[in-house]
C-alpha cells in the first residue's frame, strides 16, 4: 500500500536560510495526522511542497505515489487545500464560487450542482449559499472553505491552520467537520496548527516541527510515554484532609524527587515506574482522595518541552 | 483555461470602473464622429472627394478632437483599467493559492485572464467603430470604399494590439506591485510619461545632442531627427505614427518633411500597398513591445512563489 502522503528528506533552503531540513513523513491512508509547530517553523513551507507551489531544493514529496514536483496537476487532482485565510470572490455567491472551483476541477455543470449542494449540506451553508461571499463572518468562510474542499472529493486535504482567528463554538464546528470527513468519506487529513488542545482532540498522530525540522513524531500517548521516560512526571491529587503521615508515605516511596503541599492539593514529583505505588499509598495513607490526575499527559507540556530543548 | 477565460469575462462586464471609462470614451468618440460628419457636409467637397468616410477617424475639422484621438488616448487608460489589479488582487484576496491548488497549469490563469481582457477590449473597439460608421452611413449617406474597409481593419489591428500593450503592461505591474492602488499609480504614471512627457523628453535631449551652429536649417532638421528617434522609444508614438498613413492616404512620409522633397507633388493620395510600406516598422514595433510586455509577466508570474 502506498502512503497517502510521504516526504524522504524533504528540504528547502531558500538562500542561506533552511526552511525544512530534510524532513521525513509517512501518512497512511484515513489518517488524521497533526502537524504542530511554532510559527516559522517550516509548516506552511512543508505543505506547499505537496502542492507542488514550492519545489524542493532535494529530497521528495509524495501524495499518494505522485511526486509533488514533477506531476503537480495528477496531485492537485486529489489533494484538498485551506489555507489559513481562505480567499472568496466576496462579490460572487457562495454558489458562484463553488461553482468556479468546480469549473477548474472540469466537473460538469450537472454533476457540479450536486456536489456543490451535498458540500454545502455538510457544512451547513445551504440556506445562505445564495448569499454573496462578503458577507459571510471569518467562521462561515472558514465552512465555506471546507465545502470548496469537498467539491473536487479529494482523497487528501490538507489544512493550514483552520482554527486560527474564529471564535470557539466555530472551532468546534470546523473540527467535527474535518474528523467527519476523514471518517466518512476515508479522506485522509494533514492539519497544521499551533493549538495543541484542539489538535489532541482529533488526531491519531502528531508530528513535532522545530526549527525546520521534524523533532517528534507517533501518537499523542507515545509522545507523552517518550518525554516522561525522559524527565518524569507530576501527578497532582486532592484529598479531603492532608496529614503528615501520608506526606511522610509519599516521600518514602522509590522514584519520587519531590511532594509539595498546598491546602488539601498534593503535587509529587516522581520518575514514570512509582506511579503505581504512588496511588497505593494515597490510598492507604490518604483521608478521601477526591481527585488524581497526572499533570504531563496534555499535550501542550510534551509541545513546550521539544521547544525547550531546541 | 477556457473556464478561468469565461470567469474572468463575466468579471469584466459587471466591473463598474471598466463600465465608466468605456461610456466615456464611447460617448467622446460618438461625439467627435458626429461633429465631423457636420463639418463634411458643410464643405460638400469633403463628402464627395475620394477616403471621405476614412476622414470620420481622424479629420479635426474645428473641433481638434477625432475619433483617432480619442482610442489611441483613451484606449490606453481601458487596458490599465482591466489590468491593474489582474492578480495582485487575487493575491490579497487570498484567492491566488485556492485557484492554484486547482488541477490548472499554473499559466492558464494569466492566460486566460490576458484574453479575457483581450476580448472585452476588442469588443469595446470594435463596437465603437461601428458606432462611428453607423453615423458616418446616417449623416453623409456614403459608405466606406472596399479601399477605405481594409485601412478600417488594419487600423482595427493596430489599435487592438496596442490596447493589448497596455493590458499587458498593468498586467505586469499588478505581478510586481502587492497594492493595487500602487499598481494602478504605476501604470498610470508610465502612460503619462510615454504620452505626453516624451515630446519634452525628446526636446531637451536633442538639443543637448546636436550642438548650435551656424546652419541653423541643418541644426534644426537633425535635432528634429534625434526627437524623432527618441520618441519611437514611445508605444504612443509609435501607434500615432502608425495610424495617421493607414486613415489618411495623403500622408506620404513620416517625421519632417524639407521642401525639396515634396516639391512638384501634389497632395494626391497614395496606395494602400505604400500606406503599409510606410507604416510595416511602426506596427512590428508596437507587435513587439506588447509581446516582450506579456513575456516578461508570464515568466514573473510563472517564477513566483507563491504562500498563502
Amino acid at each position: 500500500m502506498t502512503a497517502a502522503l510521504e516526504a524522504v528528506d524533504l528540504t528547502k533552503r531558500y538562500g542561506d536560510f533552511t526552511a525544512v531540513d530534510s524532513l521525513n513523513l509517512q501518512i497512511d491512508e484515513g489518517e488524521i495526522f497533526g502537524f504542530l509547530g511554532p510559527n516559522g517553523a517550516g509548516k506552511t513551507t512543508t505543505i506547499m511542497m505537496f502542492l507542488g507551489l514550492t519545489f524542493p531544493t532535494s529530497g521528495v514529496a509524495r501524495v499518494l505515489g505522485h511526486d509533488c514536483a514533477n506531476d503537480p496537476l495528477e496531485v492537485k487532482r486529489v489533494t484538498g487545500y485551506l489555507p489559513e485565510t481562505v480567499g472568496f470572490y466576496g462579490e460572487l455567491s457562495a454558489r458562484e464560487n463553488l461553482l468556479y472551483t468546480a469549473s477548474l476541477n472540469s466537473i460538469g455543470r450537472r454533476d457540479a450542482l450536486i456536489r456543490l449542494d451535498k458540500a454545502l449540506e455538510y457544512v451547513g451553508l445551504s440556506e445562505r449559499a445564495a448569499q454573496p461571499v462578503k458577507q459571510y463572518s471569518r467562521g462561515m468562510r472558514q465552512r465555506l472553505g471546507i465545502a470548496d474542499v469537498l467539491v473536487k472529493q479529494p482523497k487528501v486535504v490538507l489544512l493550514d491552520e483552520p482554527t486560527q482567528g474564529i471564535d470557539s463554538a466555530t472551532v468546534e464546528d470546523v473540527l467535527n467537520l474535518i474528523t467527519g470527513m476523514s471518517r466518512d468519506q476515508g479522506i485522509t487529513v494533514l492539519v497544521s496548527s499551533h493549538q495543541l488542545h484542539y489538535i489532541q482532540r482529533i488526531c491519531d498522530r502528531v508530528g513535532i516541527m522545530s526549527q525546520s525540522q521534524m523533532v517528534a513524531q507517533g501518537t499523542i500517548g507515545d509522545l507523552a510515554q517518550q518525554s516522561r521516560a525522559d524527565e518524569g512526571i507530576v501527578i497532582e491529587m486532592e484529598f479531603g484532609l492532608v496529614s503528615d503521615d501520608l506526606q511522610d508515605a509519599l516521600k518514602e516511596v522509590p522514584g519520587v524527587d519531590s511532594v509539595s503541599v498546598r491546602g488539601n492539593l498534593v503535587t509529587v514529583e516522581c520518575q514514570l515506574e512509582a506511579r503505581a505505588q504512588i496511588t497505593n499509598v494515597a490510598m492507604q495513607h490518604g483521608d478521601s482522595l477526591l481527585t488524581l490526575r497526572s499533570g504531563d499527559s496534555v499535550l501542550e507540556n510534551i509541545y513546550l518541552r521539544y521547544f525547550q530543548q531546541a | 483555461m477556457s473556464a478561468v477565460y469565461w470567469k474572468e469575462l463575466a468579471d469584466y462586464f459587471g466591473n463598474r470602473l471598466f463600465g465608466v471609462v468605456l461610456l466615456l470614451i464611447a460617448l467622446a468618440a460618438t461625439w467627435a464622429a458626429y461633429t465631423t460628419t457636420q463639418d463634411l457636409r458643410e464643405q460638400a467637397a469633403g463628402v464627395s472627394s475620394e477616403f471621405a468616410f476614412l476622414k470620420l477617424f481622424v479629420t479635426t475639422g474645428d473641433t481638434p478632437l477625432s475619433f483617432l484621438f480619442f482610442v489611441g488616448f483613451f484606449g490606453p487608460l481601458l487596458g490599465l483599467a482591466l489590468g491593474f489589479d489582474a492578480i495582485n488582487r487575487e493575491r490579497s484576496r487570498g484567492t491566488l493559492s485556492r485557484i492554484l491548488t486547482q488541477p490548472i497549469y499554473r499559466d492558464a490563469l494569466i492566460n486566460g485572464k490576458f484574453l479575457a481582457g483581450a476580448t472585452v477590449l476588442g469588443i469595446s473597439v470594435i463596437s465603437m467603430m461601428f458606432i462611428v460608421i453607423g453615423i458616418g452611413l446616417y449623416f453623409l449617406g456614403i459608405g466606406p470604399s472596399a479601399d477605405e474597409v481594409v485601412r478600417l481593419t488594419l487600423f482595427l489591428a493596430a489599435t487592438l494590439v496596442y490596447v493589448a500593450l497596455w493590458l499587458a503592461l498593468s498586467i505586469l505591474f499588478s505581478l510586481l506591485f502587492e497594492r493595487a492602488v500602487m499598481s494602478a499609480l504605476a501604470s498610470i504614471g508610465v502612460w503619462l510619461a510615454l504620452t505626453f512627457f516624451i515630446p519634452f523628453f525628446a526636446v531637451t535631449i536633442a538639443d543637448q545632442v546636436v550642438e548650435e551652429s551656424e546652419d541653423v536649417q541643418s541644426v534644426a532638421a537633425e535635432r528634429a531627427q534625434w526627437e524623432q528617434r527618441i520618441q519611437r522609444f514611445s508605444p504612443a508614438f509609435l501607434y500615432e505614427e502608425a495610424t495617421q498613413p493607414l486613415l489618411n492616404p495623403q500622408v506620404r512620409t513620416l517625421g519632417l518633411v524639407r521642401a525639396e522633397d515634396v516639391q512638384g507633388i501634389g497632395p494626391q493620395p497614395i496606395s494602400l500597398g505604400q500606406s503599409l510600406i510606410l507604416v510595416w516598422p511602426q506596427l512590428t514595433g508596437i507587435l513587439a513591445a506588447a509581446s516582450l510586455v506579456f513575456a516578461a509577466a508570464y515568466l514573473k508570474f510563472m517564477r513566483e512563489e507563491v504562500r498563502t
